[in-house]
């Protein structure tokens, strides 16, 4: 599935992905990718521009780590990021519920 | 390969200063690690075209503003605090003649609540979760703050009395008004009414701004769970 298919949706997918765990970028897409049993395989260029984003609302915090041999800047949901995707998850399960009742008639 | 695709991505970035260093730091890290993991041209290929990469961290001006809404809403609540510190200096100045504490009781119950406000403002404009914590109890205590004041009650009822009376003296030197107690009593009401609903009106926007939270979205928890 790629980008383009999950428009608008791809700040609660990121969210709810890093607020299990901070993750760098890299980890984020492979999290993404195995959850979703190799359906969402996003971009990098798609992830990226992403993460920068919700951080710059508020909803992330990043800092850089140097445990690992290459030094990562790693993502953490903020207080602000779990309210905002606990509302997400909400409208989400509201408009996903919708489509089933209408797509399974 | 990899030169080529940063060369490229920093020649269409339009974001500059400190936070252009990361991005680049940032993809450039994570391009060698790909590589390391894959090969150069995979790690490029999967990164997608530099000029629309570095496009999409450009945000756009109302993108912008949106996302520095809690900051903006931080930096109006600290310059309505300090346009009412004059309001202040005038309670104490009125109050100084016939030697009545009132206007210190009052500013003393003021405090807590601009204690508050200060502490969530500088945590939300450094972004610390702290800010948009204090926000639901900054906006319960100017309510609360409201309603002593909007309700005559003590410690705002004995500072207005006081005030009302200094006015009605000064009005009564400075202009031949047909009832000057008349006019301070009205001035008194406006600085209630102005001051009161004023703040509470910023809390509650204070609030959405740093938290998102509304009414209505409370509401709709409450039927999700219902």
């Amino acid at each position: 599935m790629s980008a383009t298919d999950l428009r608008g949706q791809i700040d609660l997918l990121l969210l709810s992905v890093l607020v299990a765990e901070p993750a760098h970028g890299y980890r984020v897409i492979e999290r993404l990718r195995e959850r979703s049993e190799g359906a969402f395989d996003l971009t990098e260029g798609t992830v990226y521009p992403a993460l920068h984003r919700l951080e710059r609302s508020g909803l992330l915090e990043s800092h850089w780590s140097d445990d690992a041999p290459r030094r990562r800047r790693v993502y953490a949901v903020t207080q602000a990021g779990r309210g905002s995707l606990a509302t997400r998850r909400r409208d989400w399960a509201a408009f996903a519920g919708a489509m089933q009742a209408v797509i399974a008639q | 390969m990899i030169e080529r695709w940063l060369a490229e991505f920093d020649r269409h970035l339009r974001v500059h200063g400190r936070r252009r260093r990361r991005v680049i730091e940032e993809l450039d890290a994570h391009l060698r690690e790909g590589a390391a993991a894959h090969g150069e041209p995979e790690a490029v290929r999967r990164m997608g075209d530099a000029r629309t990469v570095a496009e999409s961290f450009t945000p756009r001006a109302a993108d912008r503003l949106f996302e520095q809404r809690d900051r903006l809403a931080a930096l109006l609540m600290l310059a309505a605090m300090a346009a009412s510190l004059p309001l202040a200096r005038t309670l104490e100045q009125l109050g100084r003649p016939d030697r009545s504490h009132a206007w210190a009781w009052f500013l003393v119950f003021l405090a807590p609540t601009a204690a508050v406000a200060l502490l969530s403002c500088l945590a939300v404009l450094r972004r610390r979760p702290l800010g948009a914590r204090l926000a639901p109890l900054l906006l319960a205590m100017v309510a609360v703050t409201a309603a002593v004041v909007l309700l005559d009650l003590p410690p705002s009822r004995a500072e207005f009395r006081t005030y009302t009376v200094a006015e009605t003296a000064q009005t009564r030197v400075q202009c031949s008004a047909s009832d000057p107690g008349c006019v301070a009593a009205d001035h008194a009401s406006e600085i209630r009414i102005n001051y009161s609903l004023g703040a509470l009106a910023l809390a509650g926007f204070y609030l959405w701004a740093v938290t998102g939270w509304t009414p209505r979205r409370r509401d709709r928890r409450r039927r999700a769970i219902a």
